[in-house]
């Protein structure tokens, strides 16, 4: 899975590195934060996702409509960030909702 | 079916109200039905609807997506039955008036959703397809085909859908 591999580089250079460094170096690849990603589909409609928004996260209407557009005019939106446990019930969240979610690490 | 004004909500102080002709009451009963029963079955990825009712949350990674899938899947099967149920009680058999609470609301917002998604599947859907023109041609193709029932289905439930949204929200 991508985000357990970190660039090639990155192992063979652990090595030499001081002890030190290499936990400074886990730690940042167990900080990066979690994501929920919401993905574009042609069914779900605007006004519904962005209801669904402010519904599940307490987000205010501009802010969900801008997450809304985002996944309308890129393809997906980064809704929701965090550890990955809490990202999985979010995205289970959005599945009750019909909405497209996965997770993943940034 | 045409995509008329045939039910619209409205917000009335805690409730949002909407009403139904009576074959209209019946079609939405039967999608619901018919909703309920294929949600309560075991999930059958084969089935694209299905599939995107219930999708990979790591798409990088099957097994981690299973495992994920194996823990949340019964529960979110069980929600999805409850929403289709709740508009089964609040929706009368013969048509007529409909009052909901916001979280009944919710549940036909949720339930409405998952029938579009099921019949969206087969639909051949993108953001710019206009049902309305869709369902002119297939008309003129063969007006008693499966095709045309589809699509008038899916705009009938759009429409639901979007005012019910809107009544709720208060935008």
């Amino acid at each position: 899975m991508r985000w357990h591999h970190g660039p090639v580089g990155t192992e063979s250079g652990a090595a030499v590195l001081p002890a030190e460094q290499t936990e400074a170096d886990e730690t940042a690849e167990a900080d990066r934060p979690w994501v929920t990603v919401v993905w574009n589909d042609p069914v779900n409609l605007m006004t519904y996702v962005t209801w669904v928004f402010c519904t599940l996260f307490g987000y205010s209407r501009p802010k969900a409509e801008k997450l809304m557009l985002d996944v309308h005019q890129k393809g997906r939106a980064t809704v929701s960030t965090g550890a990955r446990e809490r990202m999985e019930f979010d995205a289970n969240r959005l599945h009750s909702y019909g909405l497209w979610a996965t997770v993943e690490q940034q | 079916m045409s995509v008329g004004s045939q039910a619209l909500f409205v917000r009335d102080g805690g409730e949002v109200v909407g009403s139904f002709a009576p074959e209209y009451a019946v079609v939405l009963r039967q999608l619901m039905s018919q909703s309920g029963e294929l949600l309560a079955r075991p999930v059958d990825l084969d089935d694209p609807g299905i599939a995107r009712l219930f999708p990979d949350v790591y798409p990088d990674s099957d097994s981690e997506s299973a495992e994920f899938r194996r823990l949340t899947e019964s529960e979110l099967r069980t929600d999805k039955v409850a929403s289709a149920d709740t508009v089964l009680a609040t929706l009368p058999e013969g048509g007529g008036d409909v009052h909901l609470d916001d979280e009944q609301a919710g549940a036909w917002l949720r339930a409405i959703n998952d029938v579009r998604l099921l019949i969206g599947s087969r639909l051949d859907l993108t953001d710019d397809t206009d049902i309305a023109t869709e369902l002119d041609d297939a008309i003129m193709r063969d007006p008693q085909s499966r095709h045309v029932a589809e699509l008038a289905t899916y705009g009938y439930l759009t429409e639901i859908q979007e005012s019910l949204v809107l009544a709720l929200s208060g935008w």
